[in-house]
């Protein structure tokens, strides 16, 4: 048994990995950073009045090194650094370096956006790519696609197998987690059709929410459908885990992910930011081959 | 507090190993500081899991797990004009913040403040508000948050441009901000019913 495990363990996380692979992760967390930190105004959260953030707890404040109200400059420089550090990540350059610094100011600036009255920002669409960071600066991953990269690309090695692992084993989290807790919160009642429907109604009623208010309605008439989408969404939660090792998984689950965010997207309301990260599942090295290939026959 | 510890505590040891793997001399030294690596991302997933705590950014990810209550209550906040007449405000017009952690900060930490806070708060926000719609009388329309504009991320949750709706945009000076809880029993709004809508605060009149 401990042997089979070795065996499955060494497989899963030391076989022969693509640098192009993990390239390709490093771009797809780095662009996808930048897309949140582009669509927010983190350096003028943190210098918004001193009174806004007067309930901040202290707590919150030392967690994530918050200076709150940050002064103007200091807020301005924080976020250039950031945005430079994840293009040169994005770009290959001084990699290690520019994602370690990368990681550790989203790890700052990201909880600027819920710090006004919680200590958590998941949903906000950067955790994943924070920790995906820190551990990409522990990682070759500008061996390929980058201004520093070597020629030719290194051969298949298992440092470039397991930081795509564990960057894999991140995003797939969200999605075993996000089960988990529905039967660990809930129970097994959360899987019923008036549950989904009230969860239907109750975004499509919301003034502040309700911006696709036809699907979702319309659903929560159809008790089956209701409950199909329960069945749905809680069978893509605990089995896309199955994607992280598994590439016949990752052919089922993948799309099924997709759709189920594309119908939360117009039913529910919801907009789910980790979306993009789900391409670092992607064989970027195959594909990278295939269209050599195409090329070279053309 | 201790989760905030065990989170920060989690985090440095994710970074601590990330660095030394760097620092590896052999193949084997890196493959040992390696699966520390792998372990403490492993034990970050496992933990928010277990004890169901947000470790951010190890997060326990309990999106939608709860059940909805019969009865729904929701912060809402208005804009009131200086002629008395309240809009519904736009989550454009109060950049940086995101209307979605301004409703929950009026509905938890809001309470905590003291009264002079509150009224410098809620200046600056009407303040914002106002200067949003000078905006979008010029513009014609609202920028979106960041500089990516169309093409930026959407928030967790949609909001409605409400001022981009005929009639939704307040065309005199919005002077003062009203936060009601809007209670409702679920399905019955669908089913044509309103909301009752309770006022919690009034901050002062803004003079212009």
């Amino acid at each position: 048994m401990t042997a089979r495990f070795r065996l499955s363990w060494d497989a899963l996380w030391w076989s022969p990995g693509a640098a192009r692979t993990l390239a390709g992760a490093r771009i797809v967390i780095a662009l996808h950073a930048l897309w949140i930190i582009g669509s927010r105004d983190f350096g003028a959260l943190a210098t918004m009045p001193a009174a806004l953030w007067s309930a901040t707890p202290t707590a919150v404040r030392w967690r994530y090194l918050l200076w709150l109200p940050t002064p103007g400059w200091l807020a301005t420089a924080t976020v250039v650094v950031l945005v430079a550090a994840l293009v040169a990540v994005a770009i290959g350059w001084r990699v290690r370096a520019s994602a370690l610094v990368a990681g550790l100011l989203l790890y700052h600036v990201a909880p600027l956006e819920s710090a006004l009255w919680t200590s958590t920002a998941y949903t906000r669409g950067l955790d994943i790519g924070i920790l995906s960071l820190i551990v990409l600066a522990a990682s070759p991953c500008g061996d390929a696609w980058g201004v520093d990269a070597p020629v030719p690309v290194p051969a298949d090695a298992p440092k470039y197998q397991w930081p795509v692992v564990l960057i894999r084993v991140f995003v797939a989290s969200i999605y075993l987690l996000g089960g988990w807790a529905k039967f660990a919160r809930v129970g097994p009642s959360w899987v019923s059709a008036e549950n989904l429907r009230r969860w239907l109604q109750y975004f499509a009623e919301t003034d502040t929410v309700a911006v696709f208010t036809t699907l979702g309605p319309w659903i929560a008439q159809h008790a089956a459908l209701c409950l199909a989408a329960a069945v749905g969404a809680v069978v893509v939660d605990l089995g896309f885990m199955a994607s992280v090792p598994s590439r016949a998984a990752r052919r089922i689950f993948l799309p099924a992910a997709l759709m189920m965010h594309a119908g939360i997207l117009v039913s529910l309301n919801i907009a789910f930011l980790n979306v993009p990260q789900l391409l670092v599942f992607v064989d970027w090295d195959w594909l990278s081959r295939q269209r050599n290939q195409s090329n070279a026959t053309s | 507090m201790i989760v905030d510890v065990v989170a920060a505590a989690l985090f440095t040891a994710l970074v601590g190993a990330a660095v030394v793997v760097g620092r590896a001399r052999s193949t084997i030294d890196e493959r040992r500081r390696v699966h520390i690596l792998i372990g403490v991302g492993l034990v970050g997933v496992a933990l928010p899991m277990i004890s169901q705590r947000d470790l951010y950014p190890f997060s326990a990810w309990q999106l939608v797990a709860i059940t909805v209550p019969d009865t729904i209550e929701v912060p809402h906040l208005m804009a009131v004009d200086d002629a008395g007449r309240e809009y519904e405000v736009d989550y454009r017009a109060v950049r940086p913040v995101p209307l979605l952690e301004l409703s929950s900060w009026f509905d938890t930490r809001f309470k905590q403040l003291s009264s002079a806070d509150r009224a410098s708060a809620t200046e600056w926000l009407v303040s914002r508000i106002e200067a949003a719609r000078l905006e979008a009388v010029a513009r014609g329309s609202l920028p979106e948050f960041g500089v990516l504009g169309r093409v930026g991320a959407p928030f967790f949750l949609l909001h409605p441009r409400f001022w981009d709706r005929p009639g939704g945009q307040p065309a005199r000076p919005i002077v003062r901000l009203r936060v009601y809880r809007d209670r409702w029993a679920v399905g019955s709004r669908l089913a044509g019913a309103d909301p009752r809508r309770m006022l919690q605060y009034e901050s002062s009149v803004v003079a212009r």
